[in-house]
């Protein structure tokens, strides 16, 4: 049974009372009985959002490129190791995605899909970039969202080739260098902390995609690569546990005719110091990761 | 009840006698997003093997800002929605009483249970900020009990659109 401290508001304490009361943080110990019956699951899954996913929700709350938050692809041949190869085939991915969901045009995609082609093939998927990617997306001209459709489908087909061909620990890794390559790109956006807001309360949301990705790289744990990035990881659940989170009681509104909205639940805000001790934490295991 | 029909009439067309239940086809060979709805596939779409009378737990991110619509499907060698039961559900901090003292415990709340829809088989929301959801799916109706299944959850998503001025 997880035991977690949360940051519960005046209101859920109180229940029961009909006045509304100041608002007033109590720090308490939380028992975790949701996750308490997992032994008794037979098959527990676990996704994430795709880079490409992210980078829309980046878009969508207002973030502007700038192309000099990518990785280098000139320094695509400085990777010889499994797990340098795979990290950084994760990150050039993320970039990727973030290129062209920013509408940088073919020619980028281009140079990032022979780039991506060329890691690929040291790691046994060179087949999901080969002729026909550089003919559809030839194909597309310079048609934005037909792109950025390219560019996610893609990584569908990455996903899906890994783990037909048993390359699970591979994925793992590359998975992870995706996921530090976004976190790099949401924290150059979102600027100085109190820059903006919308930004950096994505990024609290982030440890859901985190708690997630380490629960699908556990998995493979006995390969030593994905041990080592686990403990990358593991230091970014640690940052996240600084943050100050409040916790209330899950509401689902439901209008006839529309879709549920659920509202409610954990929020988490970062304070000056825990937002420039986790943007420090992403700049050195992503440079650990690049060099 | 629209959405429904469109979902069998997809599964109609799609018959997996061919496939090895060693591997279970991927989500998008299943169905496809009904993109005239503006309805997009997202990458979080999962398909598995389970032992009938089993529980699938799969557990995905809703990010803030998108409406997603899930669909739950299963099978030997007809993978279809009338075959699995499912429940959505996240967690809430509660305040209950153990032992005579009061606790604060982490509790299931759920969000949707397809036995108490009369479709069953799809559940659409949205939410304002990212959260962590939780589908359960168990294989209800089998035609060969002993045999594994397979199971897909299918995830659709789409951006709702801003309010207000620019």
């Amino acid at each position: 049974m997880k035991k977690l401290v949360y940051f519960l508001s005046a209101s859920l304490i109180l229940l029961g009372c009909q006045e509304e009361e100041p608002t007033k943080q109590v720090d308490v110990e939380v028992i975790d009985d949701a996750a308490s019956d997992e032994d008794l699951k037979n098959e527990v899954v676990y996704a994430i959002p795709s880079p490409n996913e992210q980078f829309d929700l980046l878009q969508n709350l207002g973030g502007e490129v700038n192309t000099l938050f990518v990785h280098d692809l000139a320094r695509l041949d400085d990777y010889s190791s499994t797990k340098s190869i795979a990290l950084n085939f994760g990150i050039y991915s993320a970039d990727a995605a973030y290129m062209m969901r920013f509408n940088q045009g073919k020619s980028v995609f281009m140079n990032y899909v022979s780039g991506l082609d060329k890691l690929g093939g040291k790691l046994g998927i060179s087949q999901v970039y080969g002729q026909d990617l550089l003919t559809t997306i030839e194909e597309a001209q310079d048609d934005a969202d037909l792109l950025y459709d390219i560019s996610s489908d893609n990584y569908l087909k990455v996903y899906d080739k890994m783990l037909e061909n048993e390359k699970s620990a591979e994925l793992a890794l590359i998975l992870a260098g995706g996921w530090i390559e976004t976190m790099h790109i949401l924290f150059s956006t979102a600027g100085d902390f109190d820059n903006d807001f919308e930004i950096q309360e994505s990024i609290t949301e982030q440890r859901y995609v985190l708690e997630n990705l380490y629960a699908f790289i556990s998995a493979y744990e006995d390969n030593e690569d994905v041990k080592s990035v686990l403990g990358m990881l593991q230091q970014f659940l640690d940052s996240f546990e600084t943050l100050d989170c409040q916790s209330s009681e899950l509401e689902i509104q439901k209008e006839e005719g529309q879709a549920m909205v659920l509202f409610g639940g954990d929020s988490c805000l970062f304070t000056a110091e825990s937002y420039n001790g986790m943007k420090s934490l992403v700049q050195e295991i992503r440079n650990t990761i690049i060099d | 009840m629209t959405n429904y029909k469109y979902i069998t009439s997809l599964l109609v067309a799609v018959l997996f006698s061919f496939y090895s239940f060693s591997q279970c086809p991927p989500p998008g060979s299943v169905m496809q997003a009904e993109f005239k709805e503006g309805w997009g596939p997202n990458s979080q779409s999962k398909s598995g093997p389970l032992q009938a009378g089993e529980v699938y737990e799969y557990t995905f991110i809703a990010q803030r800002g998108l409406e997603y619509r899930l669909t739950a499907l299963g099978g030997l060698n007809n993978i279809k929605v009338d075959n699995v039961e499912f429940e959505l559900f996240d967690t809430e901090v509660k305040k209950v009483v153990q032992d005579g003292k009061p606790v604060y415990k982490r509790l299931k709340k759920v969000i949707y249970d397809s036995k108490s829809d009369e479709s069953g088989s799809q559940v659409v929301f949205s939410t304002p900020k990212t959260r962590k959801l939780t589908i359960e799916v168990t294989v209800v109706n089998t035609e060969d009990p002993t045999a594994v299944q397979c199971v897909v959850v299918f995830v659709e998503t789409r951006r709702i659109a801003k309010l207000g001025l620019n």
